[in-house]
Parts: C-alpha cells; sequence; structure tokens
C-alpha cells in the first residue's frame, strides 16, 4: 500500500494511504529531494508527497523531523515512526 | 448500449496534465462542455515534476532578452526542423499567459516587481521563470484550483480505449475505469489528446507511472498523421543498486563528479571505453547528450556490465565531496541504498526523458483529422529534432490553451452526427470480449516483452537490425500475443484490461518509432536529444526533412515534409540561429541538469 503524507505550514497534516492506481511512482528519494530543496529555498513546506509503501513513509517522517523538527510530526506521524 | 455507460460532452480532454488541465480550463471558458478522461487522479502527469521552471522571454533578468531571440533559441536547438509557426505562437504567447495565470494565483518567485528568471542551458539569457525546484507543483496547484472553480466534468481512473468517428470526424470515444471495471461510451464533438510522452514503457526512467504512451496510437488509429516519431530526449540513470533507480534526473551527478573530480566511466569488460573516442579526454568535458550517446553505444553493442548497463566508478572521489552542495545526495542515495561508493561502482543505462516528436498539429493544435486535436508532449513538430530545457511546460501551455480554445470554437460551428459508428463500436466489442475469453498470456507478460523491446531498441542509440527486430516483434505480436491476450475473471480483471489496452498501444507506438527511425539514415542531435543510427553517425543535409507517419488502412505511410519555415527574420535572429551552443568550459556546469 503507498501512501500520501501532507504537510501544511511545516507541520504534517494529513497522512493517507493511496490506492496503488493513484500512486505516481515518485517514491521516497523523489519525496526527499522536495522537501529538502522546498526548505531550503523558503523555509516553509506545504506540500504533499507519495511513498511507496510503510517502510518509506517511517522514513520520510524521520526526515520530515530531523528537518523540520519534532513538532512537526502530529500524533499520528508520531505513532507511525515509533513502530 | 448494454453494460457500457454513456455520457456526452462538447469537448472530449484525455489527460491531465498542465497541457490537458489548460485545455480543458480554455474550452469551458469558451462556454463549451468539458470532459476530462484521466488515467490518474486530477490533475497528474509528468508536469508536477518540472523542477526548475519554463522559459518565457519577459527580459526581467537581463533587459536585452524578447520572444524573438527565444525564438531564436528554439530554432536553433531543434537542428533545422522546428515547424516555425509554432515556434513563433509558442514564444509569443507564453509570456502573456504566464501573466495571466498569475492572477489565477501561480505563485512564481519575484523580485520586486518582476519575475525571477535563472539561467538555464541552450538559452541565450536567463529565461525561466520558476519556483525555486517545485515549479511543475505549483503551476499544477494553480492550474487544479483553476479548474476546480470552472465545474469540468472529470473521469479519472480512466484510460482512454480508442476514438470514433463519423464522415471522417471524431464523434466520439471510448474508455475503461481501471478501478471499477465500468466502461464509458462517450459521445463528443471534438477531442483533444494531452496524454503526454513513452517514459514508463522502458524499465527504468524518470517519467510518472501513468506515461506510457498510448495516446500516440489512438491518434494514429483515428487517423492522425505523425511527426518525428524518432528524435527523443534519453539520459543515462541507475539500474543498480535498485534502490538508485530514482525518478529524478541523475546525469547531472554524474557528468558533475566525472569533471569537478574523478569520477569513471566502464564498460563491462573494464574497458574506459570514452578514451576510444575522445584520446585525451576520456570521459571529461562531454555534455550529458555525448555521455548518454556512448553509453548507450556500449550497451547496444553488448558490451555493458552484469545488468547490460555501464559502470560509473567514483571511488577515487575524495570525501569532501560528500558534503558538497551539489553531489551530497547522490552519496546519500548510496548510504540508503547499502551501497559503499568507495568499493562498488554504480550501473548506469539510458532511458527517454522525452519524446520529441508526436501528433501533427498546427498553431492551433489541430491534426489533420476534423475535430482531433493534441497539445504537449504528445503532439509533435515545435521542437524540431531535440527539445532543451524549459521547453516543456511552455509548450503544454500553451499548446493546451490553443486547443482548448479552437476545439470548444470546433465543437460549436460544425454540424456534428452524434451516433457512433456501429461496425467500429462493434469491432471494439469483439476484441474485448476476445481478451475477456483469450487463453494467451496475460496482458502484463506481453507489456513486459514490449518495454524490453523498445529498451534493447529503441534507445539513445539504434541500428537497422534492431529496429528490424523490433517490427518483426510487433509483426508476430499482433498475429499471436496481442489478440490472444487472457484477462482473469475476480477483482484484478479491470486492471488487467487496463494492461491489455496499454499493451495494444505500446505494440502501435513501437511501431510508429521504428518506422521513422528506420526511415532516417542520419543522425542528428545537440544537446538535448536527436536521433542516433550506429551506421549513420553524422547529420546529413539531405535529411534536413520531417519524416511524417500517416495511416493507411491500418498500415504505416511514410512521407518526407519540408520544415515549416517562416519569413522575416530579423539579422538578430538569423545570428542566433546560425551559431552553435556550446556549453561554458566550467566544470560545475557540468553538474547542472533538470
Amino acid at each position: 500500500m503507498a501512501y500520501s503524507v501532507t504537510i501544511e505550514g511545516n507541520r504534517v497534516a494529513a497522512i493517507r494511504e493511496l490506492p496503488d492506481s493513484d500512486y505516481d511512482e515518485l517514491g521516497l528519494e523523489w519525496a526527499l529531494s522536495e522537501l529538502k530543496d522546498t526548505y531550503r529555498h523558503s523555509k516553509n513546506v506545504s506540500a504533499s508527497f507519495s511513498l511507496a509503501d510503510r517502510h518509506e513513509l517511517r522514513e520520510f517522517l524521520a526526515a520530515v523531523a530531523a528537518l523540520l523538527g519534532p513538532d512537526a510530526l502530529d500524533e499520528q506521524a508520531q505513532q507511525l515512526l515509533g513502530e | 448500449m448494454r453494460g457500457w455507460t454513456e455520457v456526452a460532452a462538447d469537448v472530449l480532454v484525455v489527460g491531465s496534465g498542465s497541457a490537458g488541465v489548460m485545455a480543458a480550463i480554455r474550452a469551458r471558458q469558451a462556454g463549451a462542455n468539458v470532459l476530462v478522461v484521466t488515467k490518474g487522479p486530477w490533475p497528474s502527469g509528468n508536469s508536477s515534476k518540472a523542477l526548475s521552471g519554463y522559459a518565457a522571454a519577459f527580459g526581467h533578468a537581463d533587459p536585452r532578452d524578447n520572444p524573438d531571440i527565444h525564438f531564436g533559441d528554439v530554432i536553433r536547438n531543434g537542428i533545422g526542423l522546428c515547424n516555425q509557426k509554432l515556434v513563433r505562437k509558442w514564444v509569443d504567447e507564453i509570456c502573456g499567459l504566464t501573466q495571466e495565470m498569475t492572477g489565477w494565483g501561480l505563485d512564481l518567485i519575484r523580485n520586486g516587481d518582476k519575475f525571477s528568471q535563472i539561467p538555464w542551458e541552450g538559452h541565450t539569457y536567463p529565461r525561466m521563470v520558476h519556483h525555486h525546484r517545485v515549479t511543475g507543483k505549483y503551476l499544477m496547484k494553480c492550474l487544479g484550483a483553476k479548474s476546480a472553480a470552472l465545474d469540468i466534468k472529470v473521469l479519472s481512473h480512466t484510460i482512454l480505449g480508442g476514438l470514433f468517428k463519423r464522415s471522417g470526424s471524431i464523434n466520439g470515444a471510448w474508455g475503461l475505469n481501471y478501478q471499477t471495471g465500468e466502461m464509458v461510451l462517450i459521445r463528443c464533438k471534438s477531442a483533444i489528446i494531452c496524454t503526454g510522452g513513452i517514459g514508463a514503457m522502458y524499465p527504468v526512467g524518470d517519467n510518472v507511472g501513468a506515461v506510457t504512451g498510448e495516446g500516440y496510437a489512438s491518434a494514429f488509429e483515428a487517423g492522425a498523421d505523425m511527426i518525428g516519431m524518432e528524435f527523443g530526449h534519453f539520459l543515462p540513470t541507475p539500474v543498480f543498486p535498485e534502490k538508485m533507480q530514482v525518478k529524478f534526473v541523475f546525469v547531472g551527478f554524474v557528468n558533475g563528479l566525472i569533471n569537478e573530480s574523478n569520477g569513471r566511466l566502464y564498460n563491462g569488460l573494464g574497458e574506459r571505453f570514452m578514451y576510444r573516442h575522445y584520446p585525451e579526454t576520456g570521459e571529461k568535458r562531454r555534455s550529458s547528450e555525448e555521455l548518454t550517446r556512448r553509453i548507450c553505444e556500449e550497451i547496444v553493442a553488448g558490451r555493458g556490465g552484469a545488468r547490460g548497463g555501464i559502470y560509473f566508478d567514483a571511488s577515487d572521489v575524495p570525501s569532501e565531496f560528500r558534503s558538497h552542495e551539489r553531489y551530497r545526495r547522490v552519496f546519500e542515495l548510496a548510504d540508503r541504498a547499502g551501497m559503499n561508493l568507495k568499493r562498488e561502482p554504480i550501473e548506469l543505462v539510458t532511458y527517454p526523458h522525452d519524446l520529441v516528436g508526436g501528433i501533427k498539429i498546427d498553431e492551433c493544435g489541430r491534426t489533420n483529422v476534423p475535430g482531433l486535436f493534441a497539445a504537449g508532449e504528445a503532439a509533435g513538430g515545435s521542437h524540431g529534432a531535440s527539445r532543451f530545457g524549459g521547453s516543456a511546460l511552455s509548450d503544454c501551455l500553451v499548446f493546451g490553451s490553443a486547443s482548448g480554445a479552437d476545439a470548444a470554437s470546433y465543437a460549436s460551428r460544425e454540424k456534428h452526427n452524434s451516433e457512433i459508428d456501429a461496425p467500429s463500436l462493434e469491432a471494439c466489442e469483439e476484441k474485448l470480449n476476445g481478451w475477456r475469453h483469450g487463453h494467451g498470456r496475460r496482458p502484463r507478460e506481453v507489456l513486459n516483452d514490449l518495454s524490453e523491446l523498445a529498451f534493447r531498441h529503441l534507445n539513445a542509440v539504434r541500428s537497422a537490425d534492431g529496429l528490424n527486430r523490433v517490427l518483426d516483434g510487433v509483426a508476430q505480436m499482433r498475429t499471436g500475443d496481442l489478440p490472444a491476450m487472457a484477462i482473469p475473471d475476480g477483482p484484478d480483471a479491470p486492471v488487467h484490461m487496463r494492461h491489455a489496452i496499454e499493451a495494444e498501444g505500446q505494440a502501435r507506438l513501437c511501431e510508429l518509432m521504428a518506422h521513422a527511425s528506420l526511415e532516417r539514415r542520419e543522425s542528428r542531435g545537440g544537446f538535448f536529444g536527436g536521433h542516433y543510427r550506429i551506421e549513420f553517425p553524422q547529420d546529413d543535409a539531405l535529411w534536413l526533412k520531417n519524416i511524417v507517419l500517416s495511416n493507411k488502412a491500418g498500415s504505416v505511410g511514410i512521407s518526407h515534409e519540408e520544415p515549416v519555415h517562416i519569413g522575416g527574420l530579423s539579422d538578430q535572429v538569423r545570428e542566433i540561429v546560425a551559431t552553435n551552443w556550446r556549453p561554458p568550459n566550467d566544470p560545475a556546469h557540468f553538474a547542472e541538469s533538470e
């Protein structure tokens, strides 16, 4: 199962499962590049990112916490990261 | 019709990248009842992946810039084959369109009241308007919001199966919702194909998964001419380790580490093959286009490595590059892939970043089939033989806009017969039933074969032998695998049916590309793509003409056309066109890529 993570104003606003048909196949590395580039340029991340599976989702959330701070993760995100 | 959902619209738009959404917006603004069919969600496609912006000659970064200079740059980089009428419209209209979109909320980076415009390869002056490195995402956000306010109907997760004509004019289409299995019959007065390119037909590459190229085939089956189908922009990307099969352009890392440090290329025999071609410099100071071409030559000649690719060895790159702003990313990637670049090389293969040609259009996006239009990467003619950076989005936007407006006008003024041609519909049902009761291979297996065929023989460098293998392979599929594909019962049946439709389209697409490549008995390319034949390594002035493919009762007809030129070019434009563009000789330059 793929996932979509929406970040609004440097905070995770939503994590949802993505049907395979909606997954654009960009994956973790694309999401990480976009996250870092966006933050580097504007210091404000407000966008959605697609991840291939739960493993990629956790890696991405860890990167979000490292880049934007632990407060960027909501409860659901923290739980997923802690799994 | 039993078992089909019937819908009607004035204008059908197929695809939902920047060209498709812009076409839908314009057609709706012109008063048409618009229906969009898109294989992904709405919006989707490759446009949101465009990173560093698009070219629009505002002259905000350098007041010497203007649409004339932009025109000259496009013509030069198209290496003699651009349709100059298309280019003129494109460079003249993109600035106004950009201003209009900023009124819709497009958030481009500004310096005061002017746009920030950054330089890019192939452009005489800094010309890229952008939102840093996420321009496509911001553009699609803007277009999505604008279209949402216009009540445009959308059938998402629906693949176009084919187009219908009555008295020679487009009057309908059929599609499949591959999530629900719903078959859809669409009556329309005009249709615009905006289905993007071919990237996802290949085993690896940077395109999103839905861009598999069947839009070209649907247009061709309906009688549309194709132009420039032999031209593509190919680039090297990692095939191993698998975790480094990334969706962004990788060549900048490779070429940058070669030129700024000690990155090296080896073939599968352990040979520094670039020294065969460039005895003094080897792989250094080569454009990404030259690297791509030489890498692919080795692969085609069978001198690849364990997975058929070429090795990029970064073992002698000093450790300080791990923290270098331009290269940190590649070391992070390798770390996460569990690869130690000090000990192991990355294996590279070449893939298509984009198809340069496509469905032949005029400056309103019209094809030769009444009522059928095309825009974006699916359309051809504007880029000639090679498409340089900054051209994709701007071309999509301008011709999306033009085709949407003209398709709406066509729908309102022409007489239409909405009755779907019965024999065509029966043939469609017969084919689908054949697949439902087929005893042959799974469509996914046939798709994999086509992918392998394209990767082997429709890559950056091509040979007559390989191209004939494509044609023979497709001919065998037409009488064997394709009609016999088997759709198993069960909840996944619609997805298998989607794959069957894709396989049929890709077979035609491979055939079109192979015919055009076989016909062009020269090599023509520059810095941003082209066409390379092993047997004809040089360009030839006799081939300063376009190859046009036409549907002759199901077979592929081939003709040659002189490129469309316009008169009255200024001396300044003539000078730009006549000047061979050369990249700057700064080592850092080689790391630049989209």
